[in-house]
């Protein structure tokens, strides 16, 4: 009697924990990713969400000369800023890995404070840097490089690409940091030791063991530069407009849920493919599948 | 019980009943608003009541939906008063929430600025020759200008064309307004209802002009830290007076001008709700507040301009256009982006 | 450590004797390595001859390990030099090192596949591929792993992997093959076997080795010599048997194996021995080779080591020691059976004896009165 009633117990407080452990994700993830599915199939009526199904969204995304162009300059410009953060991110979480004890601790906190940061606050910083009085002009100038200040450091897709890479940069780092200080010593010395000097070294275990991490790393910076939406609109000037933007202005601007949910889902679609990608790259670590 | 002691009673009880009536009476005396941050100071308030032995309740709104909402909901029983711009106005008179201001109940009106008086004339607060709002307060969206680098003063919104200021004017990121300003500087005088043919001509217009712009702003304070890092000589205002204060305040060499082609503005107006339950109070206090003394406090408090006395500067013969609800803010917004998509080729 | 093997080296040790040519191959000269205030070594010398097996021998934290890195150039002295053929290699770089080194864990490649982990070494040498492949398949073979060539350290044993990073030293022909804990993480039986097949590996290829362990029973059956770091100092250089048999201290005659130790103080000498006053009574103790126990006042409190298997249960004469007690415990461990003897002195200290196990048994059990003897030559003064 007692032990049919332990076991009773025992499955309720299984079902309870396994409830508490999923409600969130499915609560706070799913359903509303659930939602913007279903309202993608929905269609806009004198300003009124029309609950009828269509596939009209995705007609217009692929049949309007606007999106589809857009999105595809747009997702070149996110892995554009994968690349570049990727290869800026190496020698730096080289360095940091080389680094010992309290200098190592000391680097990578100042690489990761920015994360910290407003991200209005970091774009700000950076207005007034590239600006056309700003810091960086005022120093061309001062060095004399440049006798009037260029105007073509900010407001263009080229300060948007600029400050998604600064800005994302520490999602591209952080990764790459943590798969470099996963590789044992040991194989560094074996190398080493087999009469690898540097150079080899990184090339044929430092790299082939760290890139994973990078992949991860750089499609995180991907993923972010894909559905940003800020950055664009305050350092692109006119011609900042990227996918994420019109995502945006369907939402907050044009009130037309169903569009934009649908736009929203061939973003989502496109960075699940990348992150399943950089997944696969990213388990191909130590040898065979 | 004798009679005088019954008379006495019943003398008491009389008294109590009148008493009691009157104190009533008094207590109905009420006015219930709802209203912008602003537009109903506590000073006011105070004066109004001592005068009109009333009470007044105020409620401040956040947005134009949440006044709609409080106002429909009830069917326009829970207030008596309230403020709309004259954009929002309409859908209250279509919906039959507001009911007609009577003229002979505001004298007042009559000292109001001439760009105000003939309300017949002031779009978007009549309807089939009646009026529904008292126009109360209201900005422009106008151009600010570096004297500096500007000068003369421009006159023309067309200004912002000029390949002289090409990277050097600063922008507001929104579809419908931007569609109004690119009909009034092509020359259409109704630029909340576009037809195809104008919706091609505007947009080829737009387009034209992102080569000019350095950047987008969203608030004043941002168009203020761009002016202060980079080369800007015109700005597209959308916050109007307020923001000419904060780039002033600022220290910089800026001036603000309404083009002759007119500048959009909105026009914040006082409307009687279809449940008033004391109409002839509502218009007491409307006929209170366009008084100057109090017309002109609202400026000095606010920045905004109001209906009696001009803003310091202002030319009185400006063209201002009140907004209205544009035709088809869906194709407004989808079009805007095939502006900005196209400034990119 | 297991009873059983501590008898076989003594056979093993004969027959390879130390080899004849003794010359240096590497020479360390007053070490000295200190890491953040923490001294390591202090005053290392230890010559590392041509074609020798040596074994640095030491508990954890004793330094030994650091001896290897230092060797390997995986770091630098805080004094001292290291000779290789007379040659000082302290500042040359690991990679231009002429050693190569077997690590603990195997440090294998994970994403190189075994033939690409044996040839890193030739390709980092810049050798042709038509004679790499060749000597990666011989290396692969020489250490049984012909076959494997395209699985991943991932695919293989503990053993395999082992076998591998060997495979990648041997490729490159060292003049010297320092192995770092090399066996540690097999099981016993797959150790035994290893511990075989690299000492014939070694004689096969002759070329010198250089083992760091914590194991005494490793040490003893793989080395010609052994090195026994004690807190960063060397305590004992010296063959296993020497090791085994002539510990120079109480340090090294705990760390090999079971050693009784009698406590007791000198008594008077006689040709070349000594007697040593014990709880037990006075025991004749031989002084061969010991000059300085020879020449020690008499009252010097010392320790004899005494190996359990030099013990004789009922001595004839020729044992010069003699005593007598009772069994207090008897243990039956496959060949050799362990018996504990209370000596009869008041507070003399047990005594554990080995004899090889009988089919018939010992006859021996709890509580049975018992004479005990050994030889002067089996036993040793010790003087710390």
């Amino acid at each position: 009697m007692q032990t049919v009633k332990h076991r009773w117990k025992d499955r309720l407080q299984r079902v309870l924990i396994t409830t508490l452990v999923w409600t969130p994700p499915i609560g706070l993830i799913v359903l509303p990713l659930a939602g913007f599915l279903a309202y993608s199939f929905f269609a806009l009526d004198n300003g009124e969400i029309v609950h009828r199904f269509t596939f009209g969204n995705y007609i217009r995304f692929f049949s309007d000369a606007v999106f589809v162009p857009q999105f595809l300059r747009t997702c070149l410009l996110a892995a554009g800023v994968g690349v570049i953060t990727l290869l800026a991110a190496y020698p730096v979480a080289l360095l940091l890995w080389s680094l010992e004890g309290r200098a190592k601790h000391l680097m990578l906190v100042l690489f990761v404070i920015p994360l910290l940061m407003s991200y209005i606050l970091k774009i700000f910083s950076i207005r007034a840097i590239l600006g056309g009085r700003g810091y960086l002009n005022t120093l061309l100038m001062a060095a004399g490089v440049i006798t009037e200040p260029t105007p073509f450091l900010l407001f263009n897709l080229t300060a948007v690409f600029l400050t998604l890479s600064i800005i994302l940069f520490p999602f591209t780092l952080l990764p790459l940091f943590v798969t470099l200080e996963r590789i044992p010593k040991a194989l560094i010395q074996a190398s080493s030791d087999l009469g690898g000097a540097g150079w080899l070294t990184f090339r044929r275990v430092v790299l082939p063991l760290s890139w994973p991490g990078g992949v991860i790393g750089a499609s995180f910076t991907f993923v972010l530069a894909l559905g940003d939406f800020v950055t664009p609109q305050m350092v692109g000037g006119p011609t900042g407009l990227t996918f994420g933007r019109i995502v945006y202005s369907q939402f907050g601007l044009a009130y037309n849920w169903p569009f934009g949910s649908a736009l929203a889902v061939i973003l989502m679609a496109a960075v699940l493919a990348v992150l399943a990608l950089a997944a696969r790259i990213g388990r191909s670590q130590g040898g065979p599948p | 019980m004798t009679l005088t002691k019954r008379l006495t009673i019943s003398l008491l009880g009389a008294i109590a009943v009148a008493v009691t009536a009157g104190l009533h009476a008094a207590e109905a005396k009420e006015l219930r608003i709802l209203t912008w941050q602003g537009y109903a100071d506590d000073d006011w308030v105070a004066e109004f009541s001592k005068a009109n032995d009333a009470q007044v309740k105020v409620v401040y709104a956040q947005t134009d939906d949440e006044i709609w909402s409080k106002i429909k909901g009830s069917d326009g029983a829970d207030f008596d008063l309230m403020s709309v711009n004259t954009s929002e106005l309409q859908r209250y008179v279509d919906a039959g929430l507001v009911q007609p201001h009577d003229m002979a109940k505001l004298p007042n009106q009559k000292g109001t600025l001439p760009q105000f008086n003939d309300l017949t004339k002031v779009g978007g607060v009549g309807r089939d020759g009646k009026i529904y709002g008292i126009p109360f307060a209201f900005d422009s969206i106008g151009l600010i200008y570096d004297t500096n680098k500007v000068s003369p003063a421009p006159d023309s919104i067309n200004i912002l064309w000029d390949p002289k200021y090409k990277g050097k004017i600063l922008a507001y990121d929104a579809s419908a307004h931007n569609f109004s300003y690119g009909a009034l500087a092509a020359g259409i005088d109704h630029p909340f209802k576009l037809s195809a043919d104008e919706f091609g001509k505007v947009k080829q217009k737009l387009i034209d002009v992102q080569k000019n712009i350095l950047s987008y702003y969203q608030s004043a304070d941002e168009a203020l830290k761009i002016y202060q890092t980079n080369d800007v000589a015109l700005i597209f205002a959308n916050f109007g007076h307020q923001q000419l204060t904060g780039m002033l305040k600022a220290n910089a060499p800026v001036k603000y001008v309404v083009p002759k082609e007119g500048a959009l503005a909105w026009l914040d107006t006082w409307n009687i709700t279809k449940g008033c339950k004391d109409k002839d109070l509502a218009e007491a206090w409307v006929n209170f507040v366009i008084q100057k003394k109090i017309s002109q406090a609202l400026t000095d408090r606010n920045g905004f301009g109001n209906t009696v006395t001009p803003l310091t500067g202002d030319d009185p013969n400006q063209k201002l256009v009140w907004l209205l609800p544009v035709e088809d803010f869906q194709k407004r917004s989808d079009l805007w982006n095939e502006v900005k998509a196209a400034a990119q080729q | 450590m297991g009873a059983i093997d501590i008898t076989a080296p003594a056979a093993a040790n004969q027959r390879q004797a130390p080899l004849s040519m003794s010359r240096p191959l590497l020479v360390l000269e007053g070490i000295e390595k200190g890491f953040g205030g923490a001294q390591v070594l202090h005053g290392i010398d230890l010559t590392i001859n041509d074609g020798e097996f040596l074994t640095v021998l030491g508990a954890s934290g004793s330094g030994k390990t650091t001896v290897l890195r230092l060797i390997g150039g995986f770091t630098e002295p805080s004094a001292g030099r290291i000779l290789f053929e007379g040659a000082d290699i302290v500042s040359v770089p690991a990679y231009r090192r002429p050693v190569n080194t077997v690590f603990q864990d195997y440090a294998l490649f994970p994403h190189l596949t075994v033939a690409g982990n044996v040839a890193y070494g030739l390709e980092a040498r810049g050798t042709a591929r038509d004679v790499l492949r060749p000597k990666v398949a011989e290396a692969l073979e020489r250490v049984a792993l012909k076959g494997f060539d395209a699985r991943y350290p991932s695919q293989l044993s503990g053993g395999q992997r082992q076998r591998v990073a060997l495979a990648r030293a041997l490729v490159l022909e060292p003049r010297l093959i320092l192995l770092d804990e090399p066996l540690g993480a097999l099981d016993a039986a797959l150790r035994r076997q290893m511990q075989v097949f690299l000492k014939q590996l070694q004689r096969e290829i002759r070329t010198t080795f250089l083992l760091v362990t914590h194991d005494q029973e490793e040490a003893i059956v793989m080395s010609d010599r052994i090195c026994v770091l004690d807190a960063g100092r060397i305590a004992q250089i010296g063959t296993p048997h020497e090791l085994y048999y002539r510990p120079a201290s109480e340090y090294i005659a705990r760390f090999f194996g079971d050693n009784n130790l009698i406590e007791g103080r000198l008594g008077p000498s006689a040709a070349a021995v000594r007697f040593v006053e014990t709880a037990a009574g006075r025991l004749m103790v031989s002084t061969k080779d010991q000059s300085d126990v020879a020449e020690a006042p008499t009252g010097t409190p010392v320790k004899i080591a005494l190996r359990p298997e030099a013990i004789q249960v009922a001595p004839g004469s020729e044992f010069e020691n003699h005593l007598s007690g009772t069994i207090r415990d008897v243990t039956f461990a496959g060949a050799i059976s362990q018996i504990v003897i209370q000596p009869s002195g008041e507070t003399a200290r047990p005594l554990t004896i080995k004899l090889a196990s009988r089919a018939a048994g010992l006859g021996l059990s709890r509580g049975q009165p018992i004479s005990a003897g050994w030889r002067s030559a089996d036993c040793r003064i010790l003087l710390r």
